[in-house]
């Protein structure tokens, strides 16, 4: 491990949310005003992610009052309280840009009911030689 | 003794205690040692010589290895004399720790920026250039003008002009020492330091 990431890993979060782009999330963000702390609560769409390790950031769009407003949290800032996922939608895009150009309805993104798989079910081969021979074994026995 | 020699590891961010982003630059203090002191009364000026880092003993040569000899210390990848700078006789020979500096010094680095090549006047110098538009044609980079008429019939000295840019020594002055690592030999600089990855620098107290 080099020194860079060895230094980024003490800056890490531990324990951090799985967020994904598409996500619908509530970022709590700490903010102090003179003496007072309190917590502030975005709600909105994870259009892009960028950066590695510490430097990661997650950028937040939600309309708030028509008017669209974008807001970038770097992930691992101790300003950032926690992130909760509200909802989890169907993407295809890594940066969902195009949301900039949609209003209203058409804004909408496709939910994702089921958890995403971790791992890709293997696939049996139909075809080929290999495929064949076990079918000829199956049939066999 | 308020200057060491160390190696630019690359850049980051840290947080503050705050929360505020901080970005920095590691620099990794791998060996420095203080090898040798001139002295006033010896060598008509005050320094101290700073080994730094290792070097192979096929690359070193016998003189060389003759001069680490009589001082008594493993052969370095660097000799630089420091100014102005003391340490303690007991100090001479043992590697130095980073912990001449701390959080919120002010210290200058000293490195060899990046070899930019031959540039020309828009890089090198910022020069504006010409038009992209209204009528203007083939020249769109270039310098310009470079001096009056017969009077005074001569280029001015420091005119700038296309050549090799970069691989020269630069200064970074007051940058913020944001962290002090001295179980690993680390310091954390607020900002850029001139150099690659992997480039020596040299860091004074300011």
């Amino acid at each position: 491990m080099n020194l860079v990431d060895q230094i980024e890993a003490k800056e890490m979060k531990k324990d951090v949310t799985d967020v994904h782009i598409g996500d619908t999330v509530k970022v709590h963000m700490r903010i102090v005003e003179g003496e007072k702390e309190r917590i502030q609560v975005i709600e909105g769409v994870v259009i892009k992610m960028r950066g590695g390790g510490v430097r990661k950031t997650l950028t937040v769009r939600k309309i708030s009052f028509g008017i669209g407003v974008e807001r970038i949290f770097p992930f691992h800032s101790p300003r950032v309280e926690k992130i909760e996922i509200i909802r989890r939608a169907k993407v295809r895009q890594a940066k969902l840009y195009y949301l900039r150009e949609l209003r209203g309805k058409a804004a909408r993104l496709k939910e994702l009911k089921a958890p995403r798989p971790t791992t890709k079910a293997k696939k049996t081969k139909t075809r080929g030689k290999k495929a064949k021979a076990a079918k000829a074994a199956a049939k066999s026995n | 003794m308020s200057a060491l020699i160390g190696k630019k590891i690359g850049m980051t961010e840290v947080f503050t205690d705050k929360g505020d982003c901080v970005p920095v630059t590691v620099i990794h203090v791998e060996r420095c040692v203080p090898v040798l002191k001139r002295t006033e009364e010896k060598d008509g000026y005050q320094a101290l010589m700073l080994a730094y880092g290792t070097r192979k003993p096929k690359h070193t040569n016998k003189p060389l290895q003759g001069f680490y000899d009589k001082l008594k210390v493993e052969p370095a990848k660097i000799l630089q004399e420091f100014r102005g700078q003391d340490v303690d006789d007991e100090a001479m020979g043992k590697p130095l720790k980073v912990d001449i500096f701390s959080e919120g010094d002010s210290v200058q680095v000293v490195g060899v920026t990046k070899g930019k090549g031959f540039s020309g006047v828009f890089r090198r110098f910022n020069y504006a250039g010409a038009p992209a538009s209204h009528g203007h044609h083939e020249s769109y980079r270039g310098t310009g003008s470079i001096g009056m008429h017969t009077y005074p019939g001569r280029v001015f000295k420091g005119t700038g002009m296309p050549g090799r840019m970069g691989g020269k020594k630069a200064h970074t002055k007051n940058l913020k020492v944001v962290r002090v690592d001295v179980e690993n030999n680390v310091l954390l600089l607020k900002g850029a330091v001139p150099g690659a990855n992997g480039g020596i620098v040299s860091i004074f107290k300011s």
